[in-house]
């Protein structure tokens, strides 16, 4: 495959898993450009979901390394959060900025592996992958996605209630 | 009758191995069933509400920057490569002389205001800003930008550079990466990068030679690329030592 055609068909789905990651979009983007210069530079090859996995790997470590000891600044850039893509009425816009609020803030008390776990699963990989990409077993990635589900989930309803 | 636990639901749902046994106790299990239900429905508004999140995606910059900054195939990466992380790249933004007075407040508040709602930094007539402290010092007909570095990638861009105009690049042991044009030039950045809207006047880039990659584009064109020790000169260049590398933008 060539770079073309590799990079046409990871890099938004990528970059789309940063900006849910970290929440800032200059950020995100760089964590995913800086994946694809790698894939490249480290000529990974294989079945297409294995160079999927292996970006999406990539990129998580980055950011773990990246953050690692800026946890603040992870909140601080979510603060200024990524603007919808698509022309909206104005009612939906606003309930759209409630939602990626709320979104946000639930995402923000979760463990950053948990955060990951979450994230990774509602990119479309399965347990295995997960595993693979965040080193835990791929046995306690159920239990780990429980538990991230239940408190997104909680956060995000206790938010929307009082919105309301 | 003994349930199934929540990871082995949540399993089932994301289409993991269904044992026999766990297929059964479905079959039978009222609770079980419904509680699969219940999860499939979270897993539902998980998706939804996650897609809040989404935001728009600039593939088509971001496709040039990266082939850029893919060097030529089978050329070996540089040993220090491999053992490297990103995570002290560009994190640091420094805003020098004009420019500071753009930014109201300290250089780490001005890091912090989203470069996505801010992206471009118009510099107006330089004066020092004291609310700068750590600007450097420029002339006055100049101003420019200064990002922290330590030793991860800098991918600079030039735009709207005169023909006959010069880029001056000079490696610094500095970790901070400098862009420097004519006063009224406007600066974007985000982490690692920088570009300049440059119509007149000589730019000058100052990178550390820690840099694991450097890239120069100008106009569209690549001018220099790789890491400064294995590094692919392809501008005009009209001088070049071990310190510095002088480039005149040719007509057209
Ligand atoms: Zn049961």
């Amino acid at each position: 495959m060539d770079f073309d055609t590799i990079f046409d068909r990871h890099y938004p789905e990528l970059a789309r898993y940063c900006q849910r990651l970290i929440g800032d979009r200059d950020a995100a983007e760089d964590i995913a450009q800086e994946s694809m210069v790698r894939l490249f530079d480290h000529q990974v090859t294989g079945s297409e979901a294995g160079m999927r996995a292996w970006l999406f790997k990539t990129a998580t470590h980055l950011v773990r390394d990246r953050y690692r000891v800026e946890k603040n600044r992870v909140r601080l850039l979510a603060e200024n959060p990524v603007v919808p893509s698509a022309p909206e009425s104005p009612e939906l816009r606003l309930e759209r900025a409630e939602t990626r609020a709320q979104a946000r803030a639930a995402l923000d008390t979760l463990a950053p592996r948990d955060r990951e776990i979450l994230l990774m699963r509602y990119a479309g990989f399965s347990y295995r992958e997960i595993a693979d990409a965040i080193d835990v077993a791929s046995t306690s990635v159920g239990t780990l996605l429980a538990r991230a589900e239940r408190r997104f989930t909680q956060v995000v309803t206790e938010a929307a209630r009082q919105a309301l | 009758m003994r349930h199934l636990d929540e990871a082995t639901l949540l399993s089932v749902r994301d289409g993991g191995p269904l044992e026999a046994g766990v297929r059964m106790h479905l079959d039978a299990c009222a609770t079980c069933s419904r509680a699969l239900a219940a999860a499939q429905a979270r897993a539902e508004a998980i998706a939804l509400t996650l897609t809040a999140l989404d935001g728009p995606v600039e593939a088509t910059a971001a496709k040039a920057g990266v082939r850029a900054r893919v060097r030529a195939a089978g050329q070996p990466a540089p040993r220090r490569w491999a053992s490297q992380h990103l995570g002290r790249a560009a994190a640091l933004l420094l805003v020098t002389a004009g420019a500071a007075a753009a930014l109201p407040g300290s250089p780490v508040r001005s890091l912090l205001r989203s470069p996505a709602t801010e992206p471009e930094v118009a510099a107006p007539a330089a004066t020092l800003s004291e609310s700068a402290p750590q600007a450097l010092a420029v002339d006055a007909a100049s101003s420019g930008i200064s990002i922290a570095v330590l030793d991860g990638p800098v991918h600079v861009v030039v735009r709207g550079a005169a023909a006959g105009s010069e880029l001056l690049v000079t490696w610094t042991d500095e970790t901070a990466a400098s862009v420097r044009a004519a006063s009224g030039s406007r600066f974007t950045y985000a982490a690692g990068r920088v570009e300049v809207d440059a119509s007149r006047g000589t730019v000058s880039l100052e990178l550390p030679r820690a840099a694991t990659r450097v890239s120069v584009e100008v106009d569209g064109r690549l001018y220099l690329s790789g890491s400064p020790e294995a590094l692919e000169v392809a501008g005009p260049t009209v001088e070049r030592t071990r310190e510095s590398i002088r480039f005149r933008v040719p007509q057209g």
